[in-house]
C-alpha cells in the first residue's frame, strides 16, 4: 500500500485524521464530515449529478493518488477500482421520492439511477482517472470496506492489475435510514459511541470514505514508492445465524479471523494488535470480544476501536480502519478507543484506552455487517 | 408575461447555470452537443427546468429537431408566445 486518502468526520487527510483519532469522542448521534467541501474536488455540474457518497469517494481517491505521488505511469487497462458501500446513493433516492410525491413522475431527475446505484462511486473514480481495468463494488453492509480492500489486493496478487484503488464510501444518513436504524434499536440514544464500554447503547451513524493505493510490492519498491504496509491475508465468512444479529458466541467472526491467519500463513500469536469492528452496540461488541478472546486468548492482544470518534461509517468503516492501522505503523502507536471509560467486565479483551506505544507488527482489522457478513484483513508493516 | 428580450435573458441565465457553461458561449449557432457538451440526461434535466420556468410543455421529440442553442431559444420563444395567446 503506497497511498492513503481519508475523508471522515474525525478529519480529512492523514494528518487531521490521525489527530482526530486521539480527540475526545463527540456527543453526536449523526456524524457528518462537516469540513468536506465537494467543490474542492468536483465541478458544479459533477456535484449536482453525483450523490454525496460519490463526492466522498472521488475526494478520497484523489487524496490517495496524490499521496502516492500521482498515478504511476502504467497501462490504464491494468488499473482497477474496488470501492464498497453499504447503501449507496440512498439520499438521492429519498429526495426523488419526495419529488415524485410532490410533482409527479415527469419531474423525477433523469440522473436518479446513475446517482443512486451503489457502483456510482467506483464508476466515477475509474472515469476520473481513466482506469479501464476492473471497476467493481461490493456491498456487504458494514463489512463492504474490508471486503473491498481484500478484493482489491487479490486483483493485484492474481496479476490482473498493476494498480488498484480500493476502499469504501458511505453517506447514507437520511430521515428514513436514521428512523429505520432507530426503530430497530441499533443507534445510540445518548449520541456517545463507546465501544466495549459497560454503558454502550448502540452506534453513531457516520459518513466518510477511505481509499488505499494497492500495488505489487516489487513494482512499488522499484519506483521508490513510500510503502505504508502490506496486506498479508484476508478472509470472508457468513454467520448464517440471523439477518441482523451476530451469532452470540462470535463463531462466524472467529472462523473469519482464523481463515485470515491461515491465508497470511501466520499463527494467532503472531498478531500484535486488533483493530476491532467495535461499533458500540451491545450485541456486536460482546460477540466480537468473544471471538477475539477465542482466537487469540483472553486479554492476549491489544484491541482498539476508532468508532468512538469516527462513528460508524458503514460501508466505509473497514477502509477507514485499514487506513488507521497503516497510520499506527507509521506513528508506532495504537489509537485509543475514545469514548470508552469503563470496559465491560464481561468482555475478556485488552481494550486500548490511551494511545499505546506499538512496535509495528501484523495487525488484524475486522468488519461485520448486517446479513452476518464477516471480513478480516491482516496488515503488516512494510 | 416576460417580453421576448426578458425571456431570452432568463433562458441564458438558466442554461448557463444548468449546463455549467459561461453565458458568452451561449450564442445562436452554438452546437448543443459539440460546443455545449449536452448529453441525453442533461438535455432532459434542462428541458424540465425550461418547462417549469416558462410554464410551457416541450414536445417529446424536441431533441430530434434542435441542434443549436438558437434553435432552443426560438422554440421556447414560440411556445411561450402561444401559451400567452
Amino acid at each position: 500500500m503506497t497511498g492513503l486518502g481519508v475523508v471522515s468526520p474525525a478529519g480529512i487527510g492523514l494528518e487531521e485524521f490521525w489527530k482526530g483519532l486521539q480527540a475526545p469522542a463527540p456527543l453526536r448521534r449523526e456524524r457528518t464530515a462537516d469540513d468536506f467541501d465537494p467543490s474542492m474536488w468536483l465541478s458544479g455540474k459533477e456535484i449536482r449529478h453525483l450523490d454525496r457518497f460519490t463526492h466522498l469517494a472521488v475526494a478520497a481517491a484523489q487524496l490517495a493518488l496524490d499521496d502516492c505521488g500521482g498515478p504511476p505511469a502504467g497501462d490504464p487497462a491494468r488499473a482497477g477500482v474496488q470501492l464498497g458501500t453499504g447503501i449507496g446513493g440512498v439520499g438521492t433516492l429519498e429526495t426523488q421520492v419526495g419529488v415524485l410525491a410532490a410533482r409527479g413522475p415527469g419531474r423525477v431527475s433523469p440522473f436518479t439511477i446513475p446517482m443512486v446505484m451503489p457502483n456510482a462511486g467506483a464508476a466515477s473514480v475509474s472515469l476520473r482517472f481513466g482506469f479501464r481495468g476492473p471497476s467493481e463494488t461490493l456491498t456487504t453492509a458494514c463489512a463492504a470496506g474490508t471486503h473491498s480492500v481484500a478484493a482489491g489486493a487479490r486483483m493485484v496478487a492474481d496479476g490482473r492489475c498493476d494498480l488498484v484503488l480500493a476502499g469504501g464510501a458511505e453517506s447514507s444518513m437520511t430521515p428514513t435510514t436514521v428512523a429505520a436504524f432507530t426503530v430497530m434499536t441499533a443507534l445510540s440514544k445518548t449520541g456517545l459511541s463507546r465501544p466495549f464500554d459497560t454503558g454502550r447503547d448502540g452506534f453513531c451513524i457516520a459518513e466518510g470514505a477511505a481509499v488505499l493505493v494497492l500495488e505489487e510490492r516489487a513494482a512499488a519498491l522499484e519506483r521508490g514508492a513510500r510503502i505504508y504496509g502490506e496486506i498479508l491475508g484476508a478472509a470472508s465468512t457468513c454467520d448464517a445465524h440471523h439477518m441482523t444479529a451476530p451469532s452470540p458466541d462470535g463463531a462466524g467472526a472467529a472462523a473469519c479471523m482464523r481463515l485470515a491467519l491461515a491465508d497470511a500463513e501466520l499463527a494467532a500469536a503472531d498478531i500484535c494488535a486488533v483493530n476491532a469492528h467495535g461499533t458500540s452496540t451491545p450485541l456486536n461488541d460482546a460477540a466480537e470480544a468473544a471471538a477475539v478472546a477465542a482466537v487469540f486468548g483472553p486479554g492476549a492482544v491489544p484491541v482498539s476501536s476508532i468508532k468512538g470518534v469516527t462513528g460508524h461509517g458503514l460501508g466505509a468503516a473497514g477502509a477507514l480502519e485499514a487506513a488507521s492501522v497503516l497510520l499506527s505503523f507509521q506513528h508506532r502507536e495504537l489509537p485509543p478507543t475514545m469514548g470508552t471509560t469503563e470496559v465491560d467486565p464481561a468482555l475478556e479483551i485488552d481494550v486500548v484506552l490511551e494511545p499505546r506505544v506499538f512496535e509495528p507488527g501484523p495487525t488484524i482489522s475486522n468488519s461485520f455487517g448486517f446479513g452476518g457478513h464477516n471480513g478480516s484483513l491482516i496488515l503488516g508493516p512494510a | 408575461m416576460p417580453t421576448s428580450a426578458a425571456l431570452s435573458h432568463q433562458l441564458l441565465v438558466l442554461t448557463a447555470e444548468q449546463l455549467s457553461v459561461p453565458s458568452n458561449q451561449l450564442v445562436t449557432d452554438a452546437s448543443l452537443s459539440d460546443d455545449l457538451g449536452l448529453d441525453s440526461l442533461a438535455a432532459i434535466e434542462w428541458g424540465m427546468s425550461i418547462e417549469d420556468t416558462f410554464g410551457i410543455s416541450l414536445p417529446e421529440d424536441t431533441m430530434e429537431h434542435v441542434k443549436t442553442y438558437g434553435d432552443v431559444e426560438q422554440l421556447v420563444q414560440r411556445l411561450a408566445a402561444s401559451a400567452q395567446a
